[in-house]
């Protein structure tokens, strides 16, 4: 059995800083120091171990274990101090159930043959898709941007030099000097695209299985959370209701020059119906009903963060004790190799 | 053998029967992989016979010295586990348990087998070679349903090829490529069984991914063992007909989704990936879940996060990957690990590597590289983790290390 003698010596009244650093390098030393296992021969220099030797360690090793775990705990402690209070807001959506439709409204005998078909409401899930995917599209953030200025809001900007700063973190910095390295521009200015890419990151969208749509964002505050939901949720569906306006406008025009033209009663008759039915979607349009998605329930805002503090700590603990069993294995190769 | 190796345990004696028959049936249910014994409240691919044998012969033997590399896939099944627990032990994590369960447990278990002369015998391999293929070739041409009331959930499309004692056809194609890593490990490439090994893949599971493995194979050994102007020639050979098949394989394959696969890559080969949802799958699992781990700087995501992210990638990736069906679990072996576990799921690639590289460097650099190159590639694909091949891969690999007297086990007590 070999035990390495690490005992605490030498300058112990010193009183200058060197002299107290030795001391303690060697105090911590002889505290971890490799101490004989009972039952286990360290001087084989086999570079294999068998389980009941290994759990042996283990016991004999707890203090790298008690050291890793704590260790993992504060990093835990550190990560949820430093992380800011993020507050969930949820917005349950569903499609939306009005008479609208693009194509004008199908007849009630196509309707009935739709319906055998099982593809009535295809159109109304389209719609629904559509407004789903605009929430992240470039349309909605250029919108954003020319009402609420967001691209300023959401990159960092300098307000004095009127431009936009490159992100300050490891992983963007690395990104650069990689970029760089390869003779590639290394940052750009955000553009539309990188906020629509920050809309998609920033709010996260989850089917239901009853065909719902739940959609999330965290904020630093309850409000800043709830309002950033419903701003995104009004003006995505501004947005689709101003296109369909334009597009039925557009129709309407298209209409009216066939009128115009047209001097057969019959043609004449049909445009006419043709034309009441754009008017009367555009007049549905213009109400307060919802185009593609309707909200099921109020943006729904815990007063609480959920930044999940305790699965933050218990992944701290067992990483720290992942750790501590990694230094272990590899400790006791050493002490044989 | 070198003075040292393969001394008996006290408690663990080759004499000893009971062992050796237990020895013979754990290999016997790692090799098949899928055939189901025991009724389970869920369908999974992977059977867990195997696994079962394999903690009993781990607890018989926890006595007997296992390399300490090997170890830190106790780290892993650990990170697993309080994964789990911290996850809501849920069905998809006791899945994934199961799998960082099995990859430790069949490769301890290999060891402690090994470190008592018992090894997986080449007749079993042969012999089970030639029952795949026996299956495979009644399913393919005379009775599709042959057998496959052992496998618990066999999904057998009539445009594709067999699966015979496997899952599905692609899984069968992959069994079949461990095997051949199996014998290219024990020098008997050159055998009979290898043949029958390619023709399987080729002729009865029909896998693309299994077809791709034997061209690289076979490109990758002649470069071996050739001379460098029959190298050339075997080389350009081998181009030369992938050609012509790209070319004229896929009309007279048509009908098949080999003959499909080959039209889309005569036509456009940059869209195979768009256009085929299966290919689609596979690639897109690789690129989401290296992303994924990169993203999170290697920290573990855990056992339900995958199902999200993958939809956010799709949606990010809707041009580029074909997003007609969702992935809902991960379609790579070295991503599962890796996603799920983050730093710690480099545990398997690491040990993969110094495996091959301790057991096979010295007799042959070549080789070894190559064999390197072909593990990876192969655990880079859809490869279960709960696949025991994979656990029994590791083992052998160490195990031969231990053959060696790199890693010396301890004489028998006085």
């Amino acid at each position: 059995m070999s035990e390495v003698v690490t005992e605490p010596k030498g300058p112990k009244a010193r009183g200058d800083a060197p002299g107290r650093i030795v001391t303690s390098w060697r105090a911590i030393r002889h505290f971890y120091r490799i101490r004989p296992i009972p039952g286990v021969d360290l001087n084989t220099g086999y570079r294999a171990i068998s389980f009941n030797d290994l759990l042996r360690e283990f016991t004999a090793d707890w203090r790298i274990l008690a050291t890793a775990a704590v260790l993992g705990l504060l990093a835990g402690i550190l990560l949820i101090s430093s992380a800011q209070p993020a507050y969930q807001a949820t917005l349950s959506l569903a499609p939306a159930e009005s008479n609208m439709s693009d194509s004008g409204g199908p007849s009630s005998a196509s309707t009935s043959v739709l319906n055998l078909l099982g593809k009535a409401s295809a159109g109304r899930y389209d719609e629904y898709a559509q407004f789903i995917d605009m929430t992240h599209s470039v349309r909605l953030a250029t919108r954003l941007n020319e009402k609420y200025d967001l691209l300023k809001t959401v990159f960092p900007f300098d307000k004095k030099a009127g431009v936009f700063i490159p992100p300050q973190g490891i992983a963007p910095r690395l990104s650069r000097l990689l970029r760089s390295a390869l003779g590639l521009e290394p940052w750009a200015p955000p553009n539309m695209v990188s906020l629509a890419e920050f809309l998609r990151g920033t709010i996260q969208i989850f089917d239901e299985t009853d065909g719902k749509t739940l959609l999330v964002h965290y904020g630093s505050t309850p409000a800043e959370a709830g309002s950033f939901l419903a701003l995104v949720y009004k003006e995505t569906d501004d947005l689709l209701r101003q296109e369909k306006l334009t597009s039925h406008r557009q129709r309407l025009e298209y209409l009216g020059q066939r009128l115009a033209d047209t001097s057969s009663l019959e043609q004449r008759n049909l445009l006419i119906g043709l034309w009441g039915r754009e008017q009367t979607q555009m007049l549905l349009l213009t109400g307060n009903d919802p185009v593609g998605a309707r909200m099921t329930d109020d943006i729904h805002v815990p007063n609480m963060p959920q930044n999940g503090a305790a699965l933050t700590l218990a992944m701290g603990l067992l990483s720290g004790l992942l750790a501590g069993l990694l230094a272990i294995i590899g400790r006791s190769a050493y002490r044989r190799a | 053998m070198p003075e040292g190796a393969g001394i008996q345990q006290p408690d663990l004696k080759s004499e000893n029967n009971a062992l050796k028959f237990v020895g013979w049936l754990f290999f016997t249910f790692v090799l098949f992989p899928a055939i189901s014994l025991i009724p389970l409240p869920v369908q999974t691919d992977t059977q867990p016979n195997a696994l079962l044998l394999a903690v009993l012969i781990f607890l018989v033997g926890r006595r007997v010295p296992i390399p300490f590399l090997v170890w830190t896939l106790i780290v892993l099944l650990t990170g697993a586990f309080g994964m789990f627990l911290m996850g809501g032990a849920t069905m998809d994590g006791i899945r994934s348990l199961m799998g960082y369960a099995t990859v430790f447990m069949v490769a301890s278990a290999t060891i402690m087998l090994a470190a008592n002369n018992i090894r997986l015998p080449d007749k079993l391999l042969d012999y089970t070679v030639y029952i795949w293929g026996f299956v495979g070739a009644v399913q393919l041409f005379l009775y599709h349903p042959f057998m496959t009331f052992l496998v618990t959930a066999s999904r057998m499309p009539e445009s594709r090829g067999v699966s015979s004692l496997s899952n599905e056809p692609s899984l069968y194609a992959t069994t079949l490529v461990f095997y051949i890593i199996f014998y290219f490990m024990r020098g008997r490439e050159q055998s009979l069984p290898v043949f029958f090994c390619i023709v399987e893949i080729i002729l009865l599971s029909q896998s693309a991914l299994g077809v791709l493995f034997v061209i690289m194979m076979l490109g990758l050994y002649a470069l071996l063992r050739l001379s460098a102007p029959t190298a050339i020639i075997a080389v350009t050979a081998l181009f030369a007909s992938l050609f012509a098949l790209v070319m004229y394989g896929g009309d007279m394959l048509s009908g098949s989704r080999i003959g499909a696969l080959l039209n889309m890559l005569k036509d456009d080969p940059f869209r195979i990936v768009q256009m085929d949802e299966s290919v689609s799958q596979r690639v897109a699992s690789i690129f989401y879940s290296i992303k994924g781990t990169l993203e999170n700087f290697f920290v573990p995501r855990g056992f339900g996060a995958w199902k999200e992210y993958a939809h956010t990638q799709d949606m990010i990736y809707r041009g580029v990957f074909n997003s007609g069906s969702r992935i809902d679990r991960i379609m790579s072996g070295y991503g599962t690990a890796l996603f799920e576990m983050g730093w710690m799921g480099l545990a398997i690639p690491i040990l993969v590597t110094v495996g091959i590289v301790k057991s096979k460097w010295r007799e042959n650099r070549l080789r070894a590289a190559c064999l390197l190159l072909v593990v990876h590639l192969l655990l880079l694909t859809p490869v279960p983790l709960s696949f025991p091949l994979l656990g029994l891969l590791i083992g052998e690999l160490f195990s031969d290390t231990l053959a060696r007297g790199q890693v010396r086990l301890p004489a028998r007590a006085a």
